[in-house]
C-alpha cells in the first residue's frame, strides 16, 4: 500500500515527493489555468499522486482520478494538497 | 447488408453541411437520424466509429487524434444513421480550437441522439462530462468502452445502476474485440425512435436537485460524478482496480532508460525497415526494367507512333515504376511498425520527456505529437497542429513541421544516406532524422523570438496508458493508409509528372534540352550549395510531390547523356557516383532534402489552416533560407576537407 502524505497543512503539488498520495485541497490560478486543470479531474476534493518524472525532471506526472496527467511544474505549483 | 458504406468525408466543420435538416427539428422517419460521438480524449471513440460505420478512421493513442470532423453512415433496421465522429473533449466549457468544434456541435447543430463514450479506467471524470452532455440533451446514449480492460483491471461496472442514475440508455462495448456494437445501435435506435418531445430530465443525480435550466460547469460535476462512480463501479480484486504499469511502461517513463529506450527504438525500426526493403525494392527495379522492352514492344506492335511511346516508356512508365519500387516496400515496413508505436501509446510520453526541449524553444510537449504526424505526411502535421493551445504555438509548429521528412522524402533520404555514409544507411538515417528534430527546435526557438513572440503556454497532456496494439488494424491500417496512398500517388502525381519532365527533357530549344538549359542555368547556384544544377531543378520540378525528386533527377541526367539500365538500388547509387557525385554532393542533397520548402499540398494547407498566404510563404521562405544555409556550410566544410 502506498504511503499517504501525512501533513495537514497544505503544500504545492510540484514539491509532493513522488509515491506519495495527497488530496487536492485548492487551485490557486486564474480562470483560465483552472479551467485547464478542471478538465483532467484536478478539483478539490481529488486524490492526487505524482508518478513520473521527466527526463529534465520540470514534467512530472500525477495520476488524478484513474488517468495518468502531465502538468509542468509552473503549473502543478498552482495546486494545493495536503494529507487526506 | 447490415451496414452499408454510403459517404465519408473528413471536413472541416460546416454544420449545415452536416446537419441539412434545421437545427432542433426532430428527425422524421425518413430522415437521415444524426448521431454525434463524444467523449474524453482516447476512450476509443474513433474504433467505435469504425465498427459502427465500417469505415476507416486513423486512430491512435494519444488525446487530439481526431482533429477534423469525420463522418460516415450506417443502416440499421431500415433507417440511415449519419455518425459524426467529434474530437475529444473533457467538457462543454472548452478551450482550444479541436474541442469548440465539438462543443459547436453539440450545442448548436443539436444532434437527434448524442453518445457519449466512456472509458472505465477514470470513470469518474468521464462522468462529470456525461453529466454536462445530459444537461444541455436528454437525448443521450452512454457508451462504456474498454469492458475488456476493465475486467482485466478486476473491475466491474454495474450498467443497469448506473443507467437508473443517470435515466438515460447505457450500454458496454469493448470496441477491440468488437463486442456490444449491436447493442450500441440497438440503443441509438432506441432513443432515436423515442418520441420528439423532450423527455424528462434526470432526478436522481446524487447532490443536484434539478438539472433543469441550471447552466452546469464541469467543476461542479464532477462531485456528483464522484459519487455516481462510487456507486457503480466495484473492484474485484486487491489491485484495486489500478493498472499495473508493467516493465515497459516503467523503462519509457524512467529518467535515465528512457531516452536510450527511445533512441534504441528509433534505430531499431529504421534497421528493420532498411534491412527489410533492401530485398524487395531490388526485385521491383528488376521486374520493372525487365517489363519495359516488353511493354515498348508491344506498343510499337500495336501502331503507336514511336515518339509516343518514347514519352510513355522513357517519361510516364518509368518515372511511375520508379516511384512504386523505390518507396513502397520502405514505406511499407516503416510505417508498419510506426503504427505499432502509435497505437500503443508511445508518442505521448516521448512528448512528456521531451517537454523540457520544446519549452525551451518557446514551444511545448505537444509539438512533438504534431511531428509524430508529420512523418507520415506534412499536410496531415500542419492539420493535426490544431491540437496546440495557443495561436502562437499552432503557427510555429505548422511551419516547422516540414523539418520532419514525410513519406515522400523518405525513400530518397534512404537511397542518399546510403551513398554518404558509405554504407552505412542505418546511422546516416537516425542522425538525418535527428538533426531535422533539432533544426524544427531551433527554428521554433528562432520563431518565438522574432515573429511569433508572446507569452508561453502550459503544457498539459494526459499520457494514456500503454495498449497493446492489435495486429489486425494496424496491417489494415497501413495497407490503406499507406500501401494504396503510395500507389496513388504514384499513378496520379508520379505518371504525370513524369510525363512533363520527359517532355522538358525532350523538346529542344537552341540545340539544348529544356531542361539542360535549366540544369545549365542553375549550376552556379548549385555549385554553391554543394550539388549541381540538375539536382535543383529536380527540387524546383518536384515541387508539387516530394516523391518525384529522384526520378526527376535521374531522367534530367539521362537526358543529357544516354540511357542506362538500373536494376538495384546499388546501381542507381553507382549510376549517381558517375555523375561527378562525391559523398559531400549526397549529404548536401539528403540535407536539403531534409530541411527544403514542403510540398505544394503542405504549403496550401498551412495557408488554409492559418488563413493567411503569408504564412504559407513563410512555411516556403524559411525552410528555404535554412536548407540554403546548412548545404552552403555543409560545402564550404567538404571543399575545406
Amino acid at each position: 500500500m502506498k504511503k499517504g502524505y501525512e501533513e495537514k497543512t497544505a503544500i504545492p503539488l510540484d514539491v509532493l515527493p513522488r509515491g506519495c498520495r495527497a488530496v487536492v485541497v485548492g487551485l490557486d490560478c486564474a480562470e483560465e489555468t483552472s479551467r485547464d486543470l478542471v478538465r483532467f479531474g484536478i478539483v478539490p476534493g481529488a486524490v492526487i499522486e505524482p508518478v513520473w518524472v521527466s527526463l529534465f525532471g520540470d514534467p512530472r506526472a500525477y495520476r488524478v482520478e484513474g488517468s495518468v496527467v502531465a502538468l509542468r511544474n509552473e503549473e502543478a505549483r498552482r495546486v494545493l494538497v495536503a494529507g487526506s | 447488408m447490415a451496414s452499408s458504406i454510403i459517404a465519408r468525408r473528413t471536413a472541416n466543420f460546416i454544420p449545415g453541411e452536416l446537419c441539412a435538416r434545421k437545427a432542433g427539428q426532430p428527425a422524421r422517419p425518413t430522415d437521415r437520424v444524426l448521431v454525434a460521438l463524444v467523449g474524453n480524449p482516447n476512450v476509443g471513440k474513433s474504433t467505435l466509429f469504425n465498427l459502427l460505420t465500417g469505415l476507416r478512421q486513423h486512430t491512435g493513442n494519444w488525446p487530439g487524434k481526431t482533429v477534423a470532423v469525420a463522418w460516415g453512415e450506417y443502416r440499421y433496421r431500415n433507417r440511415v444513421y449519419r455518425l459524426i465522429d467529434l474530437p475529444g473533449i473533457y467538457s462543454l466549457e472548452s478551450a482550444s480550437c479541436e474541442e469548440e468544434v465539438a462543443r459547436e456541435f453539440i450545442l448548436r447543430c443539436r444532434p437527434d441522439v448524442t453518445v457519449v463514450v466512456l472509458d472505465p479506467g477514470c470513470l469518474a471524470r468521464n462522468l462529470g462530462l456525461v453529466l454536462e452532455v445530459i444537461a444541455h440533451t436528454p437525448r443521450t446514449v452512454v457508451c462504456i468502452n474498454f469492458l475488456d480492460e476493465a475486467h482485466r483491471k478486476g473491475m466491474s461496472i454495474d450498467l443497469e445502476g448506473l443507467a437508473r442514475h443517470l435515466s438515460v440508455e447505457v450500454v458496454g462495448t469493448s470496441a477491440v474485440c468488437g463486442q456490444g456494437i449491436d447493442e450500441l445501435k440497438k440503443a441509438i435506435e432506441k432513443v432515436a425512435s423515442a418520441s420528439a418531445e423532450e423527455p424528462e430530465l434526470p432526478r436522481c443525480v446524487p447532490g443536484v436537485a434539478s438539472l433543469k435550466g441550471r447552466k452546469f460547469g464541469l467543476a461542479s460535476n464532477i462531485p456528483s460524478a464522484r459519487e455516481i462512480a462510487r456507486q457503480v463501479l466495484r473492484l474485484n480484486r486487491a489491485t484495486g482496480g489500478r493498472a499495473d504499469s508493467g516493465w515497459l511502461d516503467r523503462l519509457f517513463t524512467s529518467r535515465i532508460l528512457c531516452l536510450p529506450t527511445m533512441g534504441g527504438l528509433m534505430g531499431l525500426i529504421l534497421w528493420l525497415t532498411l534491412c527489410g526493403a533492401n530485398c524487395p525494392c531490388d526485385l521491383l527495379l528488376g521486374t520493372f526494367s525487365l517489363l519495359e522492352p516488353r511493354l515498348a514492344d508491344a506498343l510499337t506492335l500495336l501502331g503507336v507512333p514511336e515518339p509516343i511511346v518514347e514519352f510513355l516508356i522513357t517519361g510516364v512508365y518509368r518515372t511511375m515504376t520508379w516511384v512504386l519500387a523505390v518507396m513502397l516496400p520502405p514505406v511499407t515496413i516503416f510505417f508498419l511498425l510506426w503504427a505499432v508505436l502509435e497505437d500503443g501509446g508511445v508518442l505521448p510520453r516521448v512528448a512528456f520527456h521531451l517537454d523540457c526541449l520544446f519549452r525551451k524553444a518557446g514551444s511545448q510537449g505537444k509539438q512533438a505529437l504534431t511531428m509524430g504526424m508529420g512523418l507520415g505526411c506534412n499536410a496531415v502535421g500542419v492539420i493535426s497542429c490544431r491540437i496546440m493551445n495557443s495561436p502562437r504555438e499552432r503557427l510555429m509548429s505548422m511551419l516547422t513541421n516540414c523539418f520532419i521528412p514525410c513519406n515522400g522524402r523518405f525513400p530518397t533520404l534512404i537511397i542518399l544516406a546510403g551513398m554518404f555514409t558509405g554504407g552505412r544507411t542505418v546511422w546516416g538515417l537516425f542522425w538525418l532524422l535527428v538533426i531535422g528534430v533539432a533544426v524544427a527546435l531551433a527554428m521554433s526557438f528562432f520563431l518565438s523570438r522574432t515573429l511569433l513572440s508572446g507569452p508561453p503556454s502550459g503544457f498539459a497532456l494526459e499520457v494514456p496508458p500503454l495498449r497493446r496494439p492489435y495486429l489486425r488494424h494496424i496491417l489494415g491500417r497501413t495497407l490503406r493508409e499507406r500501401v494504396i496512398a503510395v500507389v496513388a500517388r504514384a499513378v496520379s502525381v508520379a505518371a504525370p509528372a513524369g510525363g512533363i519532365v520527359w517532355v522538358l527533357a525532350n523538346t529542344e530549344w537552341a540545340g539544348k534540352s529544356v531542361l539542360l538549359h535549366l540544369a545549365q542555368g542553375l549550376n552556379p547556384v548549385g555549385h554553391w550549395l554543394g550539388m549541381d544544377g540538375f539536382i535543383l531543378s529536380a527540387f524546383i520540378l518536384g515541387l508539387p510531390a516530394n516523391e518525384i525528386v529522384l526520378p526527376t533527377l535521374l531522367m534530367a541526367y539521362m537526358s543529357a547523356g544516354g540511357l542506362v539500365q538500373v536494376d538495384s538500388l546499388a546501381d542507381l547509387q553507382g549510376f549517381l557516383f558517375a555523375h561527378g557525385w562525391t559523398p559531400t554532393t549526397a549529404l548536401c542533397m539528403a540535407l536539403f532534402s531534409l530541411l527544403h520548402y514542403p510540398c505544394a499540398t503542405t504549403l496550401i494547407t498551412i495557408a488554409r489552416e492559418s488563413k493567411s498566404c503569408k504564412w504559407a510563404l513563410v512555411g516556403f521562405g524559411l525552410p528555404l533560407g535554412v536548407a540554403c544555409a546548412v548545404c552552403f556550410l555543409v560545402a564550404r566544410a567538404g571543399a575545406i576537407r
